[in-house]
């Protein structure tokens, strides 16, 4: 009864902490697929969203209309550092482009450290991020449950979107074949940048979520989720949505289930063993456990 | 590449050497000021840790060069970023030497410190560290004019285990302590020691992953334990202290937590809140409120004209301690000289914002025997519970 | 490449270009003789040396490489392996078994240097057989992923490395000169390597992979070739800066570091040798004086004179901010870095032809 209970409450912990790196997941795989960029300063989005909460927090709004404008500032850093950085080396090779948003993320690292402080800030959280329920001798954290349903919702919505609009559909053709998509007439920047905004989108939701289990906002926030979310996209699949979000939940599972079941002294080398399997999947199988719909050698 | 361009190219590195050239060297006069070079970290992420003990400092040097200064001269401080980086705290502790420094204020942690104590031992200075609480940072390891106005991870650690076992009365313990830095491992493991020295007994030993933050899995661990256990050790850095209490809080673990000085920050409070922010003991170097006493109360008075606003941590409070045992000991000794100076600090005891102070010999090491203050977190807000010299610390 | 109908001597005009500039800063630096600044140029060498290493494999290769510093960790610590005495490895390396057979090495520094290559290179190249299978982008992440699982065990394997504990008690050993000496060899290296048969080939696959392929050029030998060689000098710089700096962790071989050097090489242009010398010693120059110019302007305002009141707030961490614009910049207006993928050369002979840059042609 006890392992049993035990056993669910693993498996309940593992699907929301998996919920919230399917999100990250999400925001690196959305860019990279249509303009093979693995957007490095992903995280600083999120960092300038933890800022949002931390400087809209200190008004008097309710705390979800500050939600709410520090998820458009994630969308217009988004959409600025398109414009700005990642438009004038689209045509460069891949490395290039990394090697750009390398600079851009530590740029803005740079401006959050000069302008607002070194120290780690707890912006206003409602207390919804710290409460649980029990259901059943189940232990559940409401905002867990709240992850969850938001990155089931995320990933319907963006099918949805995907599928049925017309901007949805010229996102997914240029995620298979960009030049393609352009020589019928499709406006690749606009493309793009809603590939960008998309990823501000959800940088933004993630930072809730991440800042909320916090408490805090400093420089360096966004950096472990852009981790999680480098590992997750590569072993589900670089190139591909539903990848990206089995990849989430395969890293929260292992996450959970090696700090549960695995020597603590052989946990202290969790993190080497998961580049590692990175490493090994981008050997053996480098689309990912998830192929996209057309696959394409990944370049 | 033409021959213009190549000449263009050996002028800008010629441009680039001369003005550095400009800034010469300044020698010291008897009534210039005595200089207190600080190559301390005003950027990267170490500034959160050094940017408080400097504006400290700076405070305890305006107020005693109010009063007449030291040895008739006033003090002044120069400080040069280190930018987080060993090699550019080296090169910042060279600059402000060449800019005339007597004494050296070293950065708050032995990783970035020992570049700034090195240089000062080779030039013969005396060097002080803020607030490093590394074993390591002593004249063992760094040379005999070496110092760290902070108590070791040792005394700490030892001081929270021995509030617990003998002032709280609790006798098992679980711990979680964060793998990824040296300061966690070793406070981590100096309470474990100390614990069990004292008789109590180790329930639970967990291991926690730098930037996880969550503790869902080690939460549940401390549920599974048939009888809770009397106190939850917890060794890590912020922010990750606050995102681990927020989880194992928030998973229903209601035990009582202690955690060493790295919690003792405002916002740490702040992100506890008054739902979560209690029961909450933490081992620190000073208690900023009047209740820590008179000199406390002015000292915080003094800081709030100055900033606009009050201390933040007790880190602020090192900084104005630093100060004002170096005005002290130069007093003593009548001059800034390496030898006498270090010979001057490690022969007095210090009455100290953080408590009672005092070296021990250069030989042995510069230990620094220090009281250590116990906080206990109420409704979010900290409250002074004491100050604790511990009577066994691991290891010393 | 056409530079078969090119005379010699301007050929070989860039490596004594490249060493006499370096001589040239060096012999500056001795005669400002100033503490500060003799550190800053000895870590700049230090510098050069990486740049160089990481040009030899990106700009003869187009791939990207995000692992360079695992490589210098490596060799860090191996040559404290190498370079440490018994009595010495008791202090600094106190968890290594003394039953080891490494514990009972000791070699002079230079040997110790010479051997923390060999390790590195035998490391780099048994990783560099899987990697060399990788193209682009993959490419690029798996080094990362490398030099994070290299940061990772390293932190925690505390018989071989001291784990997170700051190394102490290695004297110090890198002198000006010494890191003058290997920085200029390093160079000769480069530079030799691009103009050997397999930079040659190497620099044709670049341009294009397959057709390389297709008139029999083993692309992965040539690449492997190079990684392993870059890996085996990187652990030089790491060595050399062991014994410079003396104290360190694992973190110190790690993203803002290799941020640093990947800086240096697209700012000078990762193309040529040349470029990575100029980018590493300009991006280390002029960080130094915007350095020394903010802390000038920050003691100006303290003291508050005419130009210090003028300064709205204390200057802090500008000189970070200015870098990362700067090679933002660099990356749009001239991706190519600042000698567009030429070599510095005596203006003998015919220019050279056909050369372009890493950006320009990985994709294409």
């Amino acid at each position: 009864m006890e392992s049993i209970s035990d056993f669910v409450q693993y498996l309940v912990s593992s699907l929301s902490v998996g919920g919230l790196y399917a999100l990250m997941a999400l925001g690196l795989v959305i860019v990279y697929g249509i303009s093979q960029l693995i957007n490095f300063a992903y995280g600083e989005l999120i960092m300038v969203a933890g800022y949002g909460l931390l400087i809209f927090g200190r008004s008097w709004l309710p705390w979800l209309i500050v939600a709410v404008m520090s998820i458009l500032c994630a969308i217009i850093f988004a959409l600025g550092m398109d414009q700005i950085a990642f438009k004038p080396v689209r045509n460069a090779s891949p490395t290039t482009m990394l090697i750009t948003s390398f600079a851009v993320s530590t740029l803005l690292q740079n401006i959050a450290l000069l302008f607002i402080s070194p120290r780690p800030r707890a912006p206003r959280l409602p207390s919804i991020f710290v409460k649980s329920v029990e259901v059943v001798g189940i232990r559940v954290k409401i905002v867990d449950v709240i992850a969850l349903a938001v990155s089931i919702v995320a990933l319907i919505a963006l099918q949805i979107f995907l599928r049925k609009s017309i901007v949805g559909l010229s996102l997914r053709a240029a995620a298979d074949d960009f030049t393609m998509t352009r020589l019928v007439g499709v406006n690749a920047n606009k493309v793009i940048a809603t590939a960008f905004a998309i990823s501000g989108l959800l940088a933004g939701i993630v930072a809730l979520f991440w800042i909320g289990r916090i408490g805090q906002v400093l420089p360096t926030v966004g950096f472990q989720p852009v981790l999680i979310a480098f590992i997750a996209s590569v072993v589900g699949g670089l190139s591909s949505i539903k990848g990206a979000v089995l990849g989430g939940y395969i890293l929260g599972f292992l996450t959970i289930g090696l700090q549960t079941w695995l020597p603590q002294d052989v946990n202290a080398y969790r993190d080497a063993i998961m580049f590692a399997i990175v490493i090994v999947m981008l050997l053996v199988r480098p689309e990912g456990l998830i192929r996209p719909a057309f696959s394409r050698e990944t370049r | 590449m033409s021959r213009t361009r190549l000449f263009a190219l050996l002028a800008a590195v010629a441009l680039m050497l001369a003005p550095a050239a400009a800034i010469g060297h300044v020698t010291a006069q008897d009534d210039d000021p005595i200089i207190l070079g600080a190559p301390v970290n005003l950027t990267g992420w170490m500034a959160a840790y050094d940017q408080p003990p400097l504006d400290g400092a700076k405070l305890a040097v305006e107020k005693i060069n109010e009063a007449g200064g030291v040895l008739g001269r006033p003090l002044q401080i120069i400080e040069v970023d280190g930018k987080t980086d060993p090699a550019t705290v080296g090169n910042a502790a060279l600059e402000v030497i060449d800019d005339g420094a007597e004494v050296i204020l070293a950065p708050c942690d032995f990783d970035y410190g020992a570049p700034a104590s090195q240089a000062a031992q080779e030039a013969g200075m005396v060097g002080v560290s803020f607030c490093a609480s590394s074993p390591l940072f002593g004249s063992a390891t760094l040379g005999d004019k070496q110092f760290t106005v902070s108590m070791w991870n040792q005394t700490m650690a030892a001081a929270a285990a021995e509030f617990g076992y003998n002032v709280k009365e609790w006798r098992t313990a679980a711990t979680i302590i964060d793998q990824g830095t040296e300061y966690t491992k070793s406070l981590g493991d100096f309470f474990v020691e100390t614990w069990g020295h004292l008789g109590g007994e180790v329930v639970s030993e967990d291991t926690y992953q730098l930037n996880d933050m969550q503790a869902s899995a080690q939460a549940q661990r401390i549920m599974d334990l048939e009888t809770p256990p009397d106190v939850i050790f917890i060794s890590a850095n912020m922010p990750d202290y606050s995102a681990i209490i927020r989880d194992i809080r928030s998973a229903g673990v209601t035990a009582p937590i202690m955690g060493g000085d790295s919690m003792d920050t405002a916002d740490f409070y702040t992100a506890l809140g008054s739902e979560l922010g209690n029961d909450i003991y933490i081992s620190t170097h000073a208690f900023i409120g009047a209740e820590a006493g008179p000199a406390m109360e002015q000292f915080i008075a003094d800081y709030t004209a100055k900033y606009g606003n009050p201390p933040e941590v007790s880190f602020n409070a090192m900084g104005w301690d630093t100060v004002q045992i170096l005005a002290n000991a130069i007093e003593r000794a009548g001059t800034t000289d390496g030898e006498a100076l270090a010979q001057a600090m490690a022969d007095y005891e210090y009455n100290l914002l953080s408590g009672k102070l005092t070296w021990s010999d250069a030989e042995s090491g510069h230990i620094p025997q220090k009281e250590a203050f116990i906080i206990e977190v109420v409704d979010g807000q900290p409250t002074f519970v004491q100050s604790l010299a511990p009577s066994w610390t691991p290891g010393l | 490449m056409g530079n078969i109908s090119r005379p010699l001597v301007s050929k070989w005009s860039t490596p004594v270009i490249l060493i006499g500039l370096c001589v040239l800063v060096a012999l500056i630096a001795i005669v400002r003789d100033d503490a500060v600044f003799l550190r800053v140029v000895t870590v700049m060498f230090i510098s050069v040396l990486l740049a160089v290493a990481l040009q030899m494999f990106m700009g003869n290769s187009g791939l990207g490489s995000f692992g360079q510093y695992a490589f210098v960790a490596i060799g860090a610590y191996a040559s404290l392996w190498f370079g440490l005495s018994e009595q010495q490895k008791r202090v600094t390396l106190p968890d290594m078994p003394e039953s080891w057979w490494i514990h009972s090495q000791h070699y002079p520094f230079e040997l110790a240097i010479v051997a923390a290559m060999i390790v590195t290179g035998i490391v780099g190249g048994l990783i560099g057989i899987a990697f060399v299978r990788l193209r682009g982008a993959s490419f690029t992440i798996a080094t990362f992923a490398f030099l994070i699982v290299i940061n990772r065990v390293a932190l925690q394997w505390e018989e071989v490395t001291r784990g997170s504990r700051v190394v102490i008690g290695v004297p110090k050993q890198t002198t000006l000169w010494i890191a003058v000496a290997w920085a200029c060899l390093a160079i000769l290296v480069a530079f030799v390597f691009k103009e050997s048969p397999w930079g040659l080939k190497l620099r044709a696959s670049r341009e294009d992979e397959d057709a390389a392929a297709s008139i029999g050029i083993n692309v992965k030998l040539m690449r492997w070739i190079a990684w392993t060689i870059s890996c085996a000098m990187s652990a030089i710089g790491g060595a050399l800066w062991a014994y410079f700096i003396v104290q360190f962790t694992p973190n110190n071989f790690y993203l803002h570091e290799t941020f640093l050097i990947v800086a240096m090489l697209v700012i000078g242009g990762a193309a040529s040798v040349s470029g990575a010398v100029v980018g590493a010693i300009s991006v280390a120059l002029s960080s130094e004086f915007l350095r020394q110019t903010e802390n000038w302007l920050n003691t100006q305002r303290n003291d508050g004179t005419t130009i210090g009141n003028l300064i709205p707030f204390q200057l802090i961490g500008f000189t970070e901010i200015v870098l990362a614009v700067v090679m933002i910049s660099v990356l749009i207006l001239r991706p190519s870095g600042l000698l567009g993928g030429r070599e510095l050369r005596f203006p003998r002979g015919t220019p050279q032809p056909g050369v372009t840059d890493l950006a320009e042609n990985i994709d294409e």
